[in-house]
């Protein structure tokens, strides 16, 4: 019985001109969006991978200096591009790509392809992601809004359940068929991406086992989020008396979904739990590491105490007597100090970041596209927490990098000698930057909460589907 | 005039009517509240900015003053406020300030994107001496719920909400011919029924946006008030004036919501993502990581070549060479490595700006294609929240640097220290206002991008319902 309805339902839709002209322009605007996305990524990967060599061959061929100066010259490092990106770019347009590595300092990374566009891209990119986000569930509301009241309004209603079939037959028989529909257009979407993904030569070596299994819980949350919206519309269409208030109904959830409590929770979330701003951030750092995180802990002490207690570990009587360079001591020690200073405050704002993505997800239940953008995103490495991630690394090396240099001045050069220079055998002692992108695991279980509220948001569409089929009258 | 009385008799009955308004007042006062928010916390921080500034300068001046007098505690060169490059690179710290948009508590636009504060210092312009937002980078995606949101994205669909049925509810209902017997014509009736509908919904925007603009204490001039209204009535207008060409063509309730809801999407949505793909693909801007690039390329060339470089310098700047020595030493040398790597790399700078400039040139012309494209520059422009006020800004920005550079530098070459009334004289950075002129013309435009579509929509409608379908 529900295959009979299934079909029908799916023979109406597919005659009718209304939804074969959305779907065509559905499908032409995700296909436009995730080839436009497939050569970004190439181009990007591409750009990044030619910058990180120039980058390595600048540090090179900087000729003989002083390691520290070296240290000051840095290196830039920049952000891979995740092949998942082709289809949903996330924040990415909101991320700095490249963080410049010194010493001294942590920088933030920079360069933010948003601030680099026009205003009109804060309309919102077109992305294979965004269309069955935001677009799908409208044609949704289009194929369901009437499946029970133009029933009820042509009479056709009461001829049906005389028929002996059961209500909620009926609900996931015209489920099934909307579904069917949806298929026409979903799958040669999914077809089209597999196509650019996965294909020899299309972006070549992306592919492997990792982002197949990444795309493949890509589908299954997107699958979640658009079967609820089926439900929730045969829901609204079986409970509401006209198709005119089903339509308006359906329209306004959409909205509140799309538009507004999107924004609500980010206003929320800004306002219980604020970041500095950039310049009372980067104050802080500095006041903290020349004041000493306590408050109470000059810098000039802290280095008048260091050098105390080098002298009576070497048992020397002055700096000069050092077996040691005095100098790359004190410059990795103050090194070291102001890394405390940035785990702490990066520390701190990242903890802000997490509690914002709380704050979030906690507005999710009222719009389930919130945590399933969080979850996309993520299993496409274009979140915060990818970037994150990368930035972490990044501090690591330059971290690294820089205690290399200093320790070459300490131990390679002594105090009184002003012109040592090191050079490209030094630099080559430098490993290359590499960075390690999360493990599929790794991110299902920070995500395992986005999951189960996708899934819960299905039950409960399902659930009112039936319920609503339940309490259908012919009248 | 007796029939608008009777229309809106009957608009208030509906619950529809009241229901709507009280939801758009809702949300326009929770989206004023967040601009007003927004601007009160830029100018808070801003004014601790100053504060901080003014007392940091006024601070180094002093000591500046006893070191050069010889008193007060040793400090090292390289961090001695009485020596220009230190002074000039990281002590002073001068910054260069974007007050909010003059309605900024109306359209927050790119401000929560765009740096509205530079640290202008002796290094170059590539170095890029903003310094970025730390905001989430969701919260800059999603974008804020202001009043320029609830505008641009859900003001049209409230007017779709309550005028989606204006005829093909009468004629479903089976009243229109009853209608049409009482009112001098379909047209006229329709106009006035779509008038009062309009006039509740965009009075209410306006006088909540009037109101609210006086309530947060906006800095803006009439002129940019009224440049504002005007477009929020034209942006309104347009959307009823199509909601009475749906209605024209003699469709049913249900399509005709269909209908307008696929413009809605079509223009609100869907075009302004094209344009912005297809202005970004016809003019690519270079990539930052080729900037990247071609900067250290350039500088490292240019350091190697350290004091060829440098004599090259003092060829070009004559009146910066000590008389009768050679200036060596680390500072001159790095400044003019600098100088040397921002001429080398301005070509891809300019490239990236022109290629920008483009994109905005495009754009410009491209609005005529969507209402929704149109009205967000505009009411950017208007608000002094938009691009347009930031490039004017940058440029003074630019201006301010050079400023700061020649005050200077002669100082770094000749090695002179600085004392208090040098430190005084050190130029401050004093934001210029827009000029009218160039708000005006641009709003012009948008609003012609307006009416265009607007008087279209109306001309179609009013001349389809010449020949009405009454049943």
């Amino acid at each position: 019985m529900i295959l009979t309805i299934a079909r029908k339902e799916w023979v109406e839709l597919l005659r009718d001109g209304r939804f074969r002209g959305a779907a065509l322009l559905v499908f032409l605007l995700a296909t436009v969006g995730i080839v436009v996305g497939a050569q970004h990524v190439r181009s990007a990967r591409a750009e990044r991978e030619e910058g990180t060599r120039l980058t390595r061959q600048h540090w090179l061929e900087q000729g003989e200096k002083n390691p520290h100066s070296a240290a000051h010259y840095g290196v830039w490092a920049f952000k891979p591009e995740s092949p998942l990106a082709a289809f949903d770019r996330g924040v990415e347009p909101y991320l700095g790509v490249a963080v410049y590595l010194e010493a001294h300092k942590q920088n933030l990374t920079q360069y933010r392809p948003a601030a680099d566009a026009t205003a009109a891209a804060r309309f919102g990119e077109l992305t294979g992601a965004g269309v069955l986000q935001l677009l799908v569930p409208l044609l949704i509301v289009l194929l369901t809004f009437s499946a029970f009241t133009t029933e009820r309004e042509s009479g056709t209603l009461k001829l049906l359940l005389s028929t002996g079939v059961r209500r909620h037959q009926l609900m996931l028989g015209k489920a099934l068929g909307v579904g069917l529909a949806l298929a026409v257009l979903l799958v040669p979407i999914l077809v089209v991406s597999a196509g650019l993904l996965f294909l020899p030569g299309a972006t070549s070596g992306l592919a492997d086992g990792d982002v197949l299994g990444r795309a493949a819980v890509m589908v299954l949350g997107h699958g979640l989020y658009l079967a609820g919206f089926v439900f929730l519309g045969l829901a609204v269409s079986a409970f509401v008396r006209s198709s005119r208030v089903a339509l308006v109904v359906l329209l306004g959830l959409w909205t509140v979904n799309a538009l507004l409590i999107p924004r609500l929770a980010a206003d929320a979330a800004r306002t219980w739990s604020p970041v500095p701003a950039a310049q009372d951030f980067a104050r802080q750092l500095a006041d903290d590491y020349e004041r000493g995180l306590s408050g109470h802990d000059p810098a000039d002490q802290r280095l008048a105490a260091l050098e105390r207690q080098t002298l009576e570990r070497y048992g020397a009587a002055s700096l000069e007597q050092l077996p040691v360079n005095f100098r790359g001591i004190a410059l990795q020690a103050g090194e070291e100090y102001g890394n405390r200073v940035g785990a702490v405050r990066f520390g701190e704002l990242e903890a802000r970041y997490h509690a914002q993505e709380r704050l979030h997800l906690s507005f999710s239940p009222l719009s389930p596209l919130l945590a399933l953008r969080q979850l996309s995103a993520s299993l496409a490495r274009t979140d915060l927490a990818a970037h994150l991630r990368f930035t972490r690394q990044a501090e690591a090396y330059r971290q690294g990098l820089v205690k290399q240099m200093n320790d070459a001045v300490a131990f390679r050069s002594r105090y009184a000698d002003s012109t040592y220079k090191a050079d490209a055998a030094l630099w080559r002692e430098v490993p290359e930057f590499r960075t390690e992108a999360d493990t599929l695991g790794q991110t299902l279980v920070s995500q395992a909460p986005g999951l189960l509220l996708l899934a819960f948001w299905l039950l409960w569409t399902t659930v009112l589907a039936l319920r609503a089929g339940a309490r259908l009258s012919a009248v | 005039m007796s029939l608008l009385r009777h229309e809106w008799r009957l608009l208030r009955a509906d619950r529809m009517l009241a229901l709507t308004t009280t939801f758009l007042l809702l949300l326009v006062a929770l989206g004023l509240f967040n601009g007003w928010r927004f601007t009160r916390t830029l100018q808070a921080h801003q004014q601790s900015l100053i504060a901080q500034e003014t007392e940091r300068r006024a601070q180094l001046a002093l000591q500046a003053e006893e070191l050069r007098q010889g008193k007060g505690q040793e400090v090292p060169a390289w961090k001695s406020p009485a020596m220009p490059v230190p002074v000039g690179s990281r002590l002073v710290q001068p910054q260069a300030l974007l007050p909010p948009g003059p309605l900024g508590a109306l359209v927050i636009g790119q401000l929560d994107l765009l740096p509205t504060v530079y640290q202008v210092s002796l290094q170059g312009r590539v170095t890029d001496f903003a310094r970025d937002t730390l905001e989430h980078p969701t919260h800059l995606a999603t974008g804020p719920l202001d009043l320029a949101f609830v505008l641009l994205y859900l003001l049209p669909l409230f007017a779709l909400a309550l005028s989606f049925d204006l005829v093909s509810r009468e004629r479903e209902d089976g009243t229109l011919r009853l209608v049409l017997v009482q009112a001098a014509g379909l047209r006229g009736w329709a106009l006035r029924r779509l008038a009062v509908r309009a006039g509740v919904l965009l009075g209410l925007c306006v006088l909540a946006g009037l109101a609210g603009h006086v309530l947060t204490g906006g800095p803006g001039g009439t002129g940019r008030l009224l440049g504002w209204v005007v477009l929020v009535v034209a942006y309104g207008a347009f959307w009823f004036a199509l909601a009475l060409a749906v209605n024209a063509l003699g469709l049913g309730s249900s399509t005709n919501a269909l209908v307008l809801l696929g413009a809605w999407v079509l223009l609100v949505v869907v075009v302004p993502a094209v344009a912005q793909l297809g202005v970004s693909r016809m003019y690519p801007v270079p990539s930052r990581v080729a900037l990247v690039g071609a900067t250290r390329t350039a500088s490292l060339e240019a350091e190697k070549r350290g004091s060829e470089v440098l004599s090259a310098y003092l060829q070009d700047h004559p009146e910066l060479a000590p008389e009768g020595t050679r200036t060596e030493g680390y500072w001159p040398t790095a400044l003019a490595v600098q100088d040397e790597a921002a001429r080398a790399t301005a070509p891809v700078v300019a490239a990236f700006q022109a290629q920008l400039a483009r994109q905005q040139a495009t754009l410009g012309v491209l609005r005529f294609a969507s209402p929704a494209l149109a009205f967000q520059q505009a009411l950017q422009d208007v608000a002094g929240t938009g691009s347009r006020r930031h490039e004017h800004f940058l440029a003074q920005v630019d201006r301010f640097h050079t400023a700061w550079r020649e005050a200077l530098l002669p100082r770094v070459f000749a090695a002179s220290p600085l004392g208090a009334a040098e430190h005084r004289a050190l130029p401050r950075f004093a934001y210029e206002e827009q000029p009218g002129s160039d708000v005006v013309a641009q709003v012009a435009l948008g609003l012609l991008a307006l009416l265009l579509p607007t008087l279209l929509a109306l001309g179609l409608g009013l001349s389809w319902l010449g020949r009405p379908r009454i049943s």
